[in-house]
C-alpha cells in the first residue's frame, strides 16, 4: 500500500483518545465475560420465531392466504436467515477486517491501541458467531426445520465486488467500507427484533446480547475509519470514498436467492410471484431505510466534500 | 420433515457425539468467561520467563551476564515466545475457524459448527490474552517494543499454500496446519503453565492458554476425522500430506524472532549470542499422538512418512 505522511487533524487525534477509552473498558463490557447461559429460558414453542412486521412480504396476497402452520414454518425459516446474514455478517466481513488489521494491513491502525481495540472486536465478533450458532441450532432442532440457506445477498455482493479488485490495498479498504456500513447498520437491525414483545423469549435476549455489544462497535469502527482515512494517501483515499455508499444498497437489499431456497424447501407452492413482487417493491424503496449514519460518517471523514465522494453518493441516490 | 427434496436431520455421528461432550460444557471452562489473570500482581524480581525455555545454546550463555542483562533477556524472551502464540493464533487457527465454520454449515454439521465458533471465541480470546500479556510486561519493565518477524511455522504454512494454490488446497492447509498446532501447541505451553519462581504474569496467562487449548486437541482431532471423513480419495493424499508435513512446522525454533529478542535485550556480547543461537540443534518433536490420529483414519505408511520427515529433521522442505 503506498504510504504517504498525512498531517494528523484534530479529529483524529480525538479519535485516538476515543478508541483508548473504549478499549479500556472492553473487559467490564464485554457481553462474552457477561452473558452467562440461563436455564429460566427455554424454547416457547408457542411464541412465533420471528416478527411478521418484518417480513418483506406481509401485505401480499399469496402470504395472507398461508395456513397457520405453513405461516409459522415461515416465521421460523426467517428467523434462520435472519442468523444466516448475521453470520455472514460477523465471520465473513467483520472478522476478516479484524484480520486485516490485526496483520498490519490497515493504514493508521499498526498503533498499541487499534491493536487492542481490534483485538477486542474480534473476540466479540467471533461470540456474536456462537451466540447466532447456537441460536439457529436450536431452533432448526426445537423447530424439525432442518433447511439450509445460501450465502447472504450481502455477502454475495462484498465477495463479487472484492473479486474485481487486483491489490491487496484494494480489497483491505473495500473490505474497510464493508465493515464500517455493517456496523453502522447492524445495531438497528438487532434493535427490530429486540424490541419486539410477541417474539420468542430466547431470541429476543440472545439478540440483545449481541446489540449491546454493536453499540459500542458502531462507536469503534466510527473512529477507526476516522483515524485510517487520515492515514491514507490521496489515491487511497479516493477509493475508500467512491467504495464507501456501495455496501449500503447490499445491506438493505431484499434477498430472492434465500427467500426462493426458503419456499422451495418448506415446500409451499406458487410463492414465486410473492418472492418477486416484494424484491422489486424494495429495491424501488432505497428511501425507506434510514441511512443516515453512513451519510453522517462521510460528512465527518470529508467523504462527501471530494468530487469522487460525492458522485459515488448520488450515484447510489444517498444524498440529492 | 421427510418428504422428497428436503434436508432431513440425520442422527449424530460418533464423532458429533463426542464433540457434543466439549461443546455443553464450554460455558463453564472457557477462559475468556473468567476474570483475573491480566491483573495479577507484577513482582519486578522474577523472571519472566524460564531459562531452559530458551534456545538450549542461548540458556547455557545465561548465567554469564549480568543480573540486569540476564532479566532483560528473559523478558523478550517471554514476549518472543508469546510472539509464536500470537501469530499461529492469528494466521492459522483463527482463519482454520473461519474455513471450518463454513464447511460445516453447508455440510449441516451443527456439532461441528458450535464447536469450532466456541473455539474461535476462544482463540480470538487468547489474541488478546497474550497481546495484552507482552504489553502489561513492556510497561512493567520499562522496554521498548520489539519488532518480530513473522514466525516460521506461519511462513512454511504459506510457502506450501503459495506451492498449491488452488482455494480448496489453501483452505485443507490451513485447516490441516491448525489440526497440528492444537496437539503441538499444548507441549509448548505446558512447562511454563506450571512453573515455579517465574512471574505470575507469564505463569497465569499461560495456565489460562492452556487450559483453552488441552480441550481444544481433542476437539479439533475430533474436527479432523470429519473432514478427513468428508473427503474425496485425492483430498485426502493431499490432507495426510499437509498433517505430516504440518509435524515440522509448528515445532520449528523461530530462530529469526530470537535474534530479535537478544538484540532487543541489548546484552553484552549479544551478536555472538545470536552466532550461538543459530548453532542450536533442531528440537524434539513428539509425533505420537498425531500418528495415531493418522493410523485412527485409516492412513497407511506412517512410519514411513515419519521416517522420512525424521531423516530430513525439521529442515524438510515444505
Amino acid at each position: 500500500m503506498q504510504r504517504e505522511v498525512t498531517p494528523v487533524r484534530a479529529s483524529c487525534d480525538a479519535s485516538r483518545a476515543v478508541l483508548q477509552k473504549m478499549a479500556r473498558s472492553w473487559y467490564g463490557r464485554a457481553q462474552v465475560r457477561r452473558v452467562q447461559d440461563s436455564d429460566e429460558l427455554s424454547f416457547d414453542l408457542a411464541r412465533p420465531d420471528f416478527a411478521v412486521d418484518l417480513l418483506p412480504f406481509k401485505d401480499h396476497p399469496r402470504f395472507q392466504q398461508l395456513d397457520e402452520r405453513d405461516l409459522q414454518r415461515v416465521l421460523s425459516s426467517a428467523w434462520l436467515a435472519y442468523n444466516s446474514k448475521t453470520l455472514d455478517i460477523e465471520s465473513g466481513i467483520v472478522s476478516p477486517f479484524c484480520q486485516d488489521v490485526l496483520a498490519g494491513r490497515v493504514p493508521g491502525l499498526r498503533d498499541e491501541v487499534s491493536q487492542q481495540t481490534v483485538s477486542e472486536t474480534l473476540v466479540d465478533e467471533s461470540f456474536h458467531v456462537l451466540l447466532t450458532v447456537n441460536a439457529t441450532n436450536l431452533t432448526r432442532r426445537m423447530r424439525e426445520l432442518p433447511i439450509l440457506l445460501p450465502p447472504s445477498l450481502l455477502l454475495r455482493l462484498t465477495e463479487r465486488c472484492l473479486a474485481e479488485f487486483a491489490e491487496e490495498w484494494q480489497r483491505t479498504l473495500a473490505r474497510l467500507a464493508v465493515a464500517v456500513v455493517s456496523e453502522v447498520f447492524i445495531s438497528d437491525y438487532l434493535l427490530l427484533l429486540s424490541n419486539s414483545d410477541v417474539l420468542q423469549p430466547l431470541h429476543r435476549v440472545a439478540v440483545e446480547a449481541h446489540r449491546r455489544d454493536e453499540a459500542a462497535h458502531g462507536v469503534v469502527f466510527r473512529h477507526l475509519a476516522k483515524v485510517v482515512f487520515e492515514a491514507l494517501s490521496p489515491r487511497e483515499q479516493e477509493f475508500f470514498a467512491a467504495m464507501l455508499p456501495k455496501p449500503v444498497r447490499w445491506f438493505a437489499a431484499q434477498d430472492r436467492d434465500i427467500w426462493m431456497a426458503i419456499f422451495r424447501q418448506l415446500e409451499i407452492p406458487n410463492t414465486h410471484e410473492l418472492v418477486n413482487d416484494c424484491v422489486v417493491r424494495h429495491d424501488r424503496e432505497i428511501s425507506a431505510i434510514d441511512y443516515s449514519g453512513v451519510v453522517e460518517l462521510a460528512r465527518e471523514l470529508g467523504v462527501t466534500e471530494m468530487s469522487v465522494g460525492m458522485d459515488a453518493f448520488q450515484t447510489e441516490g444517498l444524498v440529492a | 420433515m421427510t418428504s422428497t427434496g428436503a434436508p432431513t436431520v440425520s442422527p449424530p455421528s460418533p464423532t458429533s457425539a463426542m464433540l457434543q461432550k466439549f461443546t455443553s460444557s464450554w460455558e463453564r471452562r472457557a477462559q475468556v468467561k473468567r476474570s483475573g489473570v491480566l491483573d495479577v500482581p507484577f513482582q519486578p524480581a522474577l523472571p519472566d520467563f524460564l531459562p531452559h525455555l530458551l534456545p538450549p545454546t542461548l540458556a547455557s550463555e545465561l548465567d554469564a551476564l549480568a543480573p540486569a542483562e540476564r532479566s532483560r533477556l528473559l523478558s523478550y524472551g517471554w514476549m518472543a515466545f508469546n510472539q509464536k502464540a500470537i501469530d499461529v493464533e492469528h494466521h492459522v487457527l483463527v482463519p482454520a475457524c473461519l474455513r471450518l465454520l463454513e464447511q460445516a454449515t453447508e455440510a449441516g454439521e451443527q456439532v461441528a459448527v458450535e464447536a469450532v465458533s466456541q473455539a474461535m471465541v476462544d482463540e480470538a480470546y487468547h489474541i488478546y490474552l497474550v497481546r495484552q500479556a507482552n504489553q502489561r510486561t513492556l510497561e512493567e519493565r520499562g522496554l521498548s517494543a520489539p519488532d518480530f518477524p513473522l514466525s516460521r511455522t506461519v511462513e512454511r504454512m504459506r510457502e506450501h499454500q503459495a506451492r498449491h494454490p488452488a482455494a480448496r488446497q489453501r483452505d485443507l492447509t490451513v485447516i490441516g496446519a491448525a489440526i497440528v498446532t492444537e496437539v503441538f501447541i499444548k507441549g509448548y505451553l505446558g512447562e511454563l503453565s506450571q512453573a515455579e519462581g517465574v512471574q505470575p504474569l507469564s505463569v497465569l496467562t499461560t495456565r489460562a492458554h492452556l487450559a483453552d487449548e488441552a480441550v481444544h486437541s481433542s476437539v479439533f482431532l475430533l474436527l479432523a476425522e470429519q473432514v478427513y471423513g468428508g473427503l474425496p480419495e485425492h483430498e485426502r493424499d493431499f490432507f495426510t500430506e499437509v498433517l505430516i508435513r504440518a509435524m515440522s512446522w509448528f515445532p520449528d525454533p523461530e530462530l529469526a524472532v530470537w535474534e530479535v529478542a537478544i538484540r532487543a535485550a541489548a546484552v553484552e556480547g549479544g551478536e555472538r549470542l545470536i552466532q550461538r543461537c543459530w548453532q542450536c540443534p533442531p528440537p524434539e518433536v513428539d509425533y505420537a499422538e498425531l500418528s495415531a490420529f493418522l493410523r485412527r483414519v485409516g492412513v497407511g505408511d506412517v512410519e514411513r512418512h515419519l521416517a522420512r520427515l525424521h531423516a530430513a529433521e525439521v529442515n524438510l522442505p515444505s
